[in-house]
């Protein structure tokens, strides 16, 4: 009997008055004779006997724990989604984007025509030149679509068959703060469901020890990131992203105190069971009953994360894959493959942050350690989630909040540049649950300023993503303040190029 | 027991009525909001998205004909188009569209057909409609006040009977929680259990309401609407200090301020006629909202965001209403024009503020606010400088006689010191040496927001100058001045590494040959390609200042528009008042401030510079020919007249021998002879005067500042904003209410103030019954309107209608008095049921809707924490002031955000947690996990989960399990016979009851346990007993202490402690 089961059962018992009466008394009376904890612990070891080990998780059930029942809408070509967040806007100039031209137009000004009205930033909007400056950075095509990636990614290079590479993203945002708050939750302003938050609410959870969204953190500097960019907004706030740490306990206050072992621990669970099962016979307030459950997930939790975030039992060609950074704890590598184990265990939503993409100043050399620390483990999920199967029902996403400028920030000279705040256009790349795989969509104009072929707004880019999700996305909506919201707020299209 | 039998007596009666009332559709309540959901957006307020050009939310369209026929034609279900519509089979035809979002139930078109066959009475929407007090519906004993009177009709409608009364125990921790945030002590439980007079629970109420801690426990609630927080809440969410208008907040709860004076005082306190400093205060709450300090953004594009939250937050916390969905278009569901949406926020975006804020610390306007102990201290400054400077006015005559004779009197000073040395931090004399003199700076004035905010580095001012040029001097005003023929590097000078809050001043003669432009003096960060630190220059002989982390974008930047005449002698000096403004700096020549050109005139940004001070050209190529003497720096900004003592140029030896002395020589002399000259008995009150001006300015300096309303001289002119898009502005609009809640009162209106008078006035219809609403679901667990954040016509209807605007009503003829509102609603039986869940209320009422029993309710996150801290006697209670810091994981800021946490210690881990320090880009996390909210936007209603995250952390969190170590201590020191009386002390500490037998035998199990496992390790028990910062007892042994401390924990995890039941 799963434990859900059984405290479903206990919760029904508790109806009737009189068997009420009698378990209760039942209970009562045994604790009281036995030498030891009988029935209560009797049946808590029954419930103990579900701390999965991993081969159990891994043979994967499809039970769900909550969700809406309406959802998925339709038969989903995906079950679960890892986002890796490239905080702080990596250039696309110098990474996908590739301009042969603008070798031939170096530090001329951009022409006004190309600018046309584009609001700057506050940064670069009193500059009295914008001069074109070309990636220092060598470009080759790859794969049966032949898209053009930069020496910088050699390893992105080699999944070219297996993503779809989009060059047509934009936004509205010019400043960090609100572009990645919209790209997350589909607004501008703080206060509305991230993307996740919205699947956990309508797909519930498919994991019985760890949550349905997880959020990672990498990078030591660059642009802050903000809780609210895995938060739920206005949905219960069960919801909202779990973020593992990499220092400390992986989850907040997942060890116990010091002094106290997990034998401890369970007989202190055991105890406070008895008594919280007689305050739900007393009180008959289903919550109590909840309760239990959760205190018997977080005793589950300390052993499954734990287990989870051990990586020993990888096998040296995987963790090599990764590359050396996999063995640092909260590297972007050790994140990638933390991911990978999340998504197997049933984690709906991974959502990864690696900040240190903003690069105003000294663009060549600081994009270059970015995409080193970067390059190889993205690559290495891909393949890694290809070898076992899960590629097909997982979606991997590669994206920033916006791109930059192909005028240079200050100082322009051969061997350097800085690129400011871009929302006209942005490259991204996808793969995986349902999406088109070995395809370039979307193209700019000659100085990567412009969409010429193919706009793909954010919201339709979260529209096509919940549609591999079985979602309509017109139709996944939580009413608060009187309005039905949901992710893509007034907008978004289903981008069926984007589509295998 | 005689109640429950008339309450079943008039059950069968009360059965019979309810069922035509039932049957009887209401218009408001089930017709309207069907409508207003699924076709208002085509058939509703708004004209741009509208088809077929009639309005379902309009009477007289309603009932009109449109072309095919009368759309509802009472009585007649089947000839009304409207219906027609609803059922055709026809595709085309049929109303909502196939493809339309939302569609209607059979259950809900066959409401609709009920409705018109039972004559379609049209209703205005319940909350735009005045507020009626009707009479009281019934009459029971069981009645308490008018309260249960509604709610016991309610519940005999629905087939209920009130549950019997809680038991006192249970009433007195219900009441003490709901009221103070905080558990009952044993003591006040004894004392409410021993006190068997018949207003014995009255009294406790009484009791409570006057408990200074109630002021606390309201203000929490406030803060989450307030969005309070003490960070800016955007990208680098630099620290802002408002915790004096947080104090203002719990004080006026506690004075039991008028609801109306507390809401006008927060929206317009700043345009009260002579109004109070604490007035003023008050309007912070509209300057809580999120605001962006992030290098780049759009100015404009930021002040319409901030007028917007204003307009929204308080829309939503007085009118219960979503404004804000007319930022971008008409209304959907409610009466509200685009336009009229700029009209409110024309009285919200008229404050001298910028869309750029300061990064760290607070951004213009803001207020000096003293507490009261700050304030006297004021005074008495204030008085000793004014007893001072009169007892040396009377004797000025005399004195200035005396002064002449400079050589006669002995010199106080070994040593000469410069003429103003007062905040003197170094002077380069520049006689045959590059090095500076230093002095000590008594008690240096540091700013409130200099020493608490997280950026400055403390050691900023130890200087410790390197010098490694070799350098010309030539002749100078005193002895010797350094010639600028190169460029000269002092290393250490971290003294002007200053933070942009650090108050300064720069003063240093200079002669120029003939007509140049160069850099005087500058610390700068030649790594970064952008600009940035500290410059001072000459451009064509005009003095210019470049200062900030962004010359291009965010600086001050400043120009004189004299110019110094070359070959010949100047004084210049610049000050700062560390406001990183323009207007809070200046630049003089020979003593007098000059008029300056701004280019940039804030900075808001922080900057790094190397340390290094660098006399001279930047370049090589971009020396300026001149020299400079004595060039001093100061930690203060100086006044007009101590710049214009160090203008004059005259030795005061010289100045004591001219017959004839100007103004400013006087006063050189004058302040040299006492300063440094006369070690007499004026000598000795000039220096204590200036002491204690010293000490004045220090204190001032220490005061705290918060941000408030003001209102622009001249006003700004507010546009309709196209899509609500801050660059598409359409016609200019003036400032208003909407009209459709005007209620005949003029709509047009003036000031802020206007504005904050009708918001309370007797026309609205919306705020009292909001109010009331949120008050009321404080205590119950959900409104009377279950949308605490919207009352218009998507919001949920009232469950109580009558009694929501009884009381509604009774508050408002009551001078919105909230003590007596929540004395009625505490003091009524209704409030005192007991909370157990029976069968029937599962069966029948399962979301307690109709009131026939108590909400259990699981306590708010700062509630958890604090009743910890308090059963386990760690709380410190001290009523408002600045923000705390308790335990917080290390990394945690830092793993996502650029700065440190700096964990408190001692008193500050102990605070209430309504204290602690809100980071709003990542909250306190146990306060998050239990479902605080981020403070980011208005937040009315926290959601109430059950999670394993709150499991994690009730059990393992240093604060929890400290808590429990000193629970278990005074369980230990706790004067009893046996373990059971001592394990049932802890226990009725958290639960103000006597665990059962049943109860009492699991602890005690538990205690034994963990008795013996600690027992066989000692080591572990030490551990576990040594978690946190308080020291463990030595008084008991190692061991038994941690036995106790698991059984505390224990307590302190069941279901019934985190819960009031």
């Amino acid at each position: 009997m799963s434990m859900r089961k059984f405290l479903l059962q206990q919760a029904s018992q508790r109806l009737d008055p009189q068997v009420e009466q009698s378990a209760w008394l039942h209970n009562r009376r045994h604790f009281l004779q036995g030498g030891g904890i009988s029935i209560a612990t009797a049946a808590l070891s029954a419930l103990l006997s579900q701390e999965s080990t991993a081969a159990k998780r891994r043979a994967g059930t499809d039970q769900r724990i909550g969700g809406l029942p309406d959802v998925p809408h339709f038969p989903p070509t995906a079950k679960r989604v890892i986002y890796l967040c490239q905080s702080g806007a990596p250039s696309q100039i110098d990474l996908y984007d590739y301009k042969p031209k603008l070798e031939q137009w170096a530090t001329q000004d951009l022409p006004d025509s190309v600018r046309d009205g584009q609001r700057l930033t506050g940064m670069t909007a009193a500059q009295e030149h914008f001069p074109i400056a070309p990636s220092v950075f060598n470009f080759k095509q790859y794969g049966e679509s032949g898209a053009w990636v930069s020496e910088l990614l050699p390893q992105t290079a080699t999944i070219a068959n297996d993503v779809t590479f989009v060059r047509s993203m934009f936004t509205e945002a010019i400043n960090h703060d609100p572009a990645i708050t919209l790209m997350q939750t589909g607004t501008q302003l703080a206060g509305r469901p991230s993307f996740g938050a919205w699947l956990s609410y309508g797909l519930g959870s498919v994991s019985e020890d760890l949550p349905a969204f997880v959020a990672l953190t990498s990078g030591d500097t660059g642009q802050p990131l903000y809780d609210r960019l895995w938060g739920s907004g206005f949905l219960p706030s069960r919801h909202q992203g779990v973020k593992f740490r990499r220092t400390g306990d992986p989850v907040l206050y997942l060890s116990n105190p010091p002094g106290v072992t997990r034998g401890d621990r369970r007989k202190l669970l055991d105890h406070l069971a008895m008594l919280n099962h007689a305050r739900a016979n007393e009180q008959g307030d289903p919550e109590i009953t909840t309760r239990i459950a959760q205190y018997e997930m977080a005793f589950r939790m300390q052993a499954s994360v734990p287990e989870l975030t051990d990586f020993s039992d990888e096998p040296e060609h995987v963790l090599k894959q990764y590359g050396d950074a996999v063995a640092t704890p909260g590297s972007y590598a050790a994140n990638c493959l933390l991911a990978r184990r999340l998504a197997e265990r049933g984690v709906r939503f991974v959502q990864l942050y690696h900040r240190g993409w903003d690069h105003h100043t000294l663009l060549p050399k600081s994009i270059r350690g970015q995409a080193a620390a970067t390059d190889q483990p993205s690559a290495a999920l891909i393949k890694d989630l290809k070898q076992r199967g899960m590629l097909k029902d997982t979606i991997v996403i590669w994206a920033g909040e916006f791109g930059r400028t192909v005028y240079s920030q200050g100082r322009l000279t051969k061997e350097d540049y800085g690129r400011d705040h871009h929302p006209r256009c942005f490259s991204i790349w996808m793969a995986g649950g349902g999406l088109a795989a070995g395809k370039v969509v979307g193209r700019t104009d000659d100085y990567s300023y412009n969409i010429e072929e193919d706009p793909i707004h954010i919201h339709d880019f979260n529209a096509t993503l919940l549609h591999c999700l079985g979602i309509n996305h017109t139709r996944l909506t939580f009413k608060y303040q009187g309005r039905h919201h949901r992710l893509t707020d007034i907008a978004g299209n289903v981008v069926q190029q984007l589509l295998a | 027991m005689h109640r429950v039998l008339t309450m079943i007596g008039l059950l069968c009666l009360v059965h019979v009525a309810q069922a035509t009332e039932s049957d009887l559709i209401d218009f408001s309540r089930d017709i309207r909001p069907i409508l207003a959901d699924t076709c208002y957006q085509c058939h509703g307020p708004d004209a741009q998205t509208r088809e077929a050009d009639f309005r379902l939310d309009l009477q007289d369209d309603v009932f009109k004909d449109h072309g095919n026929g009368q759309l509802v034609i009472p009585g007649k279900p089947s000839e009304s188009v409207l219906l027609q519509r609803l059922l055709t089979t026809s595709v085309e035809q049929r109303m909502p569209p196939v493809d339309a979002d939302r569609q209607l139930s059979s259950e809900q078109i066959e409401l609709i057909r009920k409705w018109i066959e039972q004559g379609a009475r049209w209703k205005q929407h319940w909350a735009f409609a005045p507020i009626k007090k009707s009479p009281l519906p019934i009459v029971d004993s069981w009645i308490e006040n008018a309260i249960d009177s509604f709610t016991l009709s309610a519940m005999y409608e629905h087939g209920l009977v009130p549950s019997a009364n809680a038991s006192k125990e249970r009433l007195i921790r219900r009441a003490t929680l709901d009221l103070t945030g905080l558990p009952p002590t044993q003591l006040e439980v004894d004392e409410f259990l021993a006190d068997t007079a018949p207003d014995a629970y009255v009294k406790l109420i009484d009791r409570l309401l006057h408990d200074l801690r109630y002021g606390e426990r309201q203000a929490m609630h406030w803060l989450d609407v307030a969005r309070y927080a003490d960070t800016n809440g955007y990208q680098t969410d630099g620290e802002r200090h408002m915790w004096r208008w947080r104090d203002w907040v719990i004080d006026s709860f506690n004075k039991d301020q008028s609801f109306y004076d507390f809401t006008v005082e927060q929206l317009a306190g700043d345009l009260i006629p002579d109004g109070t400093t604490e007035q003023k205060l008050a309007t912070g709450f509209n300057r809580n909202h999120r605001s962006n300090s992030e290098g780049g953004i759009v100015f404009e594009e930021y002040l319409v965001e901030y007028a917007v939250d204003r307009v929204d937050t308080t829309a939503t916390v007085w009118l219960g209403l979503t404004l804000g969905c007319a930022r971008c278009h008409e209304h959907k569901y409610d009466p509200i024009t685009q336009k009229e949406f700029y009209q409110v926020m024309a009285f919200f975006n008229n404050i001298p503020e910028r869309g750029r804020v300061i990064k760290y610390g607070n951004s213009f306007p803001l207020l000096k606010v003293p507490t009261q102990s700050m304030q006297s201290e004021m005074d008495q400054h204030e008085s000793v400088v004014d007893k001072f400077s009169a007892e040396l006015t009377n004797k000025l005559v005399e004195i200035m006689k005396r002064m002449r004779q400079i050589d006669a009197g002995p010199d106080r000073h070994a040593g000469r010191l410069p003429i103003i040395n007062q905040d003197l931090l170094i002077q380069f004399d520049w006689d045959k040496t590059m090095t500076p003199r230093q002095f000590p700076v008594e008690a240096r004035a540091v700013d409130y927001d200099v020493i608490n905010t997280a950026e400055v580095d403390k050691e900023l001012l130890q200087t410790k100058m390197i010098v490694g040029d070799k350098p010309q001097f030539k002749s100078g005003v005193f002895g010797e001045a350094l010639d600028l023929n190169e460029t000269f590097q002092i290393g250490g000078g971290a003294l002007i590494q200053f933070p942009g809050h650090q108050k300064l001043t720069l003063s240093t003669w200079i002669k120029v040959s003939g007509v140049q432009s160069g850099v005087i003096m500058s610390m700068l960060n030649p790594d970064d390609q952008r600009p940035q630190g500290f410059s001072w220059k000459l451009v064509d002989n005009c003095v210019e200042v470049d200062f900030g982390p962004r010359w291009l974008d965010d600086s001050v930047r400043m120009k004189t528009k004299s110019a110094l005449r070359g070959d010949q002698w100047h004084h210049i000096a610049f000050t700062s008042d560390g406001t990183q403004m323009a207007r809070g700096m200046a630049i003089y020549i020979d003593g007098v401030q000059q008029e300056v050109e701004v280019m940039l005139d804030i900075f808001t940004g922080t900057y790094k510079t190397k340390p290094t001070l660098v006399f001279g050209g930047e370049a090589t190529d971009n020396l300026l020919q001149a020299q400079i003497d004595n060039t001093a720096f100061y930690v203060r900004d100086l006044t007009d007249r101590e710049i214009e003592i160090l203008s004059v140029r005259e030795t005061p030896e010289q100045l004591a021998t001219l017959a004839k002395l100007t103004p400013w020589q006087q006063a050189k002399l004058l302040h040299y002879y006492l300063d440094q000259v006369d070690a007499g008995e004026d000598g000795r009150l000039y220096h204590d005067l200036q002491l204690a001006r010293h000490r004045q300015r220090l204190h001032l300096a220490s005061v705290p500042t918060s941000m408030v309303m003001q209102e622009n001289n001249q006003r700004r002119k507010t546009h309709l904003l196209k899509r609500g898009q801050y660059d598409a502005p359409g016609e200019e609009v003036s400032r208003g209410i909407p009209v459709a809640l005007a209620a005949g009162q003029k709509h047009d209106m003036q000031s802020r103030l206007d504005f904050a008078q009708w918001i309370v006035g007797d026309n609205n219809p919306l705020t009292a019954r909001v109010i009331v609403n949120r008050f009321w679901a404080q205590f119950f667990g959900r409104g009377i309107v279950a949308s605490l954040e919207n009352l218009g016509v998507q919001g949920d209807a009232p469950t109580h209608p009558k009694l929501l605007d009884w009381l509604a009503a009774d508050f408002r003829e009551n001078d919105w008095n909230v003590k007596r509102l929540l004395r009625l609603i505490l003091t009524s039986a209704t409030y005192q049921q007991d909370s157990v869940v029976t069968r029937k209320h599962l069966d029948v009422d399962v979301d307690n809707v109709w009131l026939s029993r108590a909400p259990r309710l699981r306590l708010q996150a700062e509630m958890i924490r604090d009743q910890a801290l308090q059963a386990s006697g760690l709380l410190v209670q001290r009523i408002g002031g600045m923000s705390a810091r308790p335990y917080q994981p290390a990394g945690l800021w830092k793993e996502i955000a650029s700065q440190a946490y700096v964990q408190g210690s001692g008193v500050e881990l102990y605070r209430r947690s309504m204290y602690t320090f809100w980071k709003r880009t990542v909250p306190p996390p146990t306060m998050v996990t239990f479902d605080a909210a981020s403070r980011e936007y208005c937040v009315l209603q926290r959601s109430r989960t059950n999670t394993p995250l709150q499991a994690l952390a009730l059990l393992n969190e240093v604060a929890f399990v400290e808590a429990a170590r000193n629970l278990a201590q005074q369980m230990l020191e706790y004067k009893a016979v046996d373990d059971a009386e001592r394990l049932r002390w802890g226990w009725r500490q958290l639960t103000a009851r006597y665990p059962t037998k049943y109860e009492l035998t699991v602890l005690q199990k538990m205690l034994a346990t963990s008795r013996k496992q600690y027992k066989t390790d000692i080591d572990s028990a030490k551990k576990l007993i040594a978690f946190g910062e308080s020291v463990a007892s030595s008084e008991f042994s190692s061991e038994e202490l941690a036995a106790f401390t698991i059984v505390a924990n224990l307590i302190l995890n069941l279901d019934e402690v985190i819960n009031r039941e």
